[in-house]
């Protein structure tokens, strides 16, 4: 045998000793930690405007039991913050700088440097080549499954923060009196913390009870971003809002996947 | 744009009040990115029956066990972590090759603590805990060096 061939050997010796010691007592502890989280979660559908408890209501884990993932969460809000920018910032450009727009010296014949105009870019006090223009788009792209799964993860997040009231029926007050906001916030101990409320339609008296509530936002179910979700400290959302989320930023169906497995009918 | 508080102190209209927060913030979003669909704000919306049924069951449609975590062996540790396949069915493990050329393994779709899984996986690899690591913003773990066949072949018989 020759040297070379024993050092193949050998190295072959190695890696299947490696290898069954991974197929031995190793990798036990993994099969054994194996577990499937809950597919749903009971999720607590609450009176308006006591916010008494009514009845559970099982709540898939696609849309209350997410994990955190801060990185989609980054994305979207990013991406949110991109679209809101307006672009109104003008900026000079060589013809906007108020100066002559005339050749400052003859081509030839100076026996100083070329030069163009007052406003040339090339010149300290010029203006600026290419500047950008108001109304200019700063809008980012995101996938829209990403935006969807930071909206479910996002409200799983305040799910599990104990931070979301779900609204069984309509959250609206009976009087649009300034005192049934002061009210509400007062008795559920809200007083100086930030609420969101989402709500399925224009609520009036909700809308005129909390227009002086400096830390009250109304927003309507179909203009939810994840920010809106996130900021505040308590969120309360009707149950037909959660609904409509649920729909719109629904997770990819199976049955849309990358290899289509034939579907099981019922023939 | 105003912010909601501005709104409300120019007097808007009513609409305009209403939607103080969402719907401008959702009208830039939407023109500019034309990815979300456009609705109009209070339109009544009708919720699909797949929809209805699969994400809020009624309470009688719902076992027990679907409400807890499913342990699948009998060990008493607390401890528990899943890898989920991917829509096409196969393991979220890949490697990442870099500029340089150094490779690094990612195993994505980890559920649960993920740290213990760090701590089985670099305990079945046989590898230096400076040569695994959790990126925590996104829950993944990675590898340096090319393991993705290990990893792969310890997750399967594990039946991930």
């Amino acid at each position: 045998m020759s040297m070379r061939t024993w050092g193949q050997n050998l190295l072959k010796a190695v890696t299947n000793n490696a290898v069954s010691s991974l197929t031995s007592k190793r990798f036990i502890n993994i099969a054994a930690r194996k577990a499937t989280p809950a597919n749903y979660v009971l999720a607590t559908y609450r009176a308006f405007p006591s916010l008494e408890p009514i009845r559970f209501q099982p709540v898939s884990k696609d849309l209350l039991g997410l994990p955190v993932r801060r990185d989609i969460l980054w994305q979207a809000a990013v991406y949110e913050r991109d679209a809101a920018r307006v672009g109104s910032r003008e900026i000079l450009g060589r013809g906007d700088m108020g100066y002559s727009k005339k050749k400052l010296l003859p081509q030839k014949g100076s026996g100083k440097a070329r030069q163009g105009d007052r406003g040339s870019p090339i010149r300290h006090d010029g203006g600026r080549a290419f500047g950008r223009a108001p109304g200019h788009d700063y809008s980012t792209e995101l996938p829209k499954q990403v935006y969807a799964k930071a909206i479910r993860t996002a409200l799983s997040y305040q799910y599990q923060q104990g931070h979301l009231l779900i609204v069984d029926d309509v959250a609206d007050f009976v009087t649009g009196h300034e005192n049934a906001g002061k009210l509400f916030m007062s008795e559920h101990g809200l007083v100086g913390k930030s609420v969101t409320f989402i709500v399925d339609n224009f609520r009036n008296n909700l809308n005129d009870a909390t227009v002086k509530q400096r830390r009250v936002e109304i927003v309507s179910k179909e203009g939810v971003t994840v920010q809106d979700i996130l900021k505040p400290q308590r969120l309360i959302i009707e149950s037909r809002a959660l609904m409509y989320l649920a729909q719109e930023y629904q997770p990819v169906s199976a049955l849309n996947a990358i290899s289509p497995k034939p579907i099981e009918t019922a023939a | 744009m105003f912010s909601p508080r501005v709104l409300r102190l120019l007097g808007q209209s009513q609409k305009c009040r209403h939607h103080s927060t969402g719907t401008l913030r959702a009208m830039t979003h939407i023109q500019k990115s034309s990815q979300l669909p456009h609705v109009e704000p209070g339109k009544p919306f009708e919720v699909s029956k797949v929809i209805g049924d699969s994400m809020f069951p009624s309470l009688d449609k719902v076992s027990a066990s679907d409400l807890v975590l499913k342990k699948l062996s009998n060990d008493q540790g607390k401890a528990w972590y899943t890898i989920t396949r991917t829509r096409s069915g196969l393991l979220p493990v890949y490697s990442d090759i870099k500029a340089d050329g150094s490779v690094k393994t990612v195993i994505r779709r980890i559920e649960g603590d993920v740290s213990q899984l760090r701590n089985d996986i670099k305990l079945a690899l046989g590898i230096s805990k400076h040569d695994i690591y959790i990126k925590d913003t996104s829950k993944q773990i990675v590898i340096r060096g090319d393991y993705v066949s290990h990893v792969k072949q310890i997750l399967q018989k594990a039946e991930f």
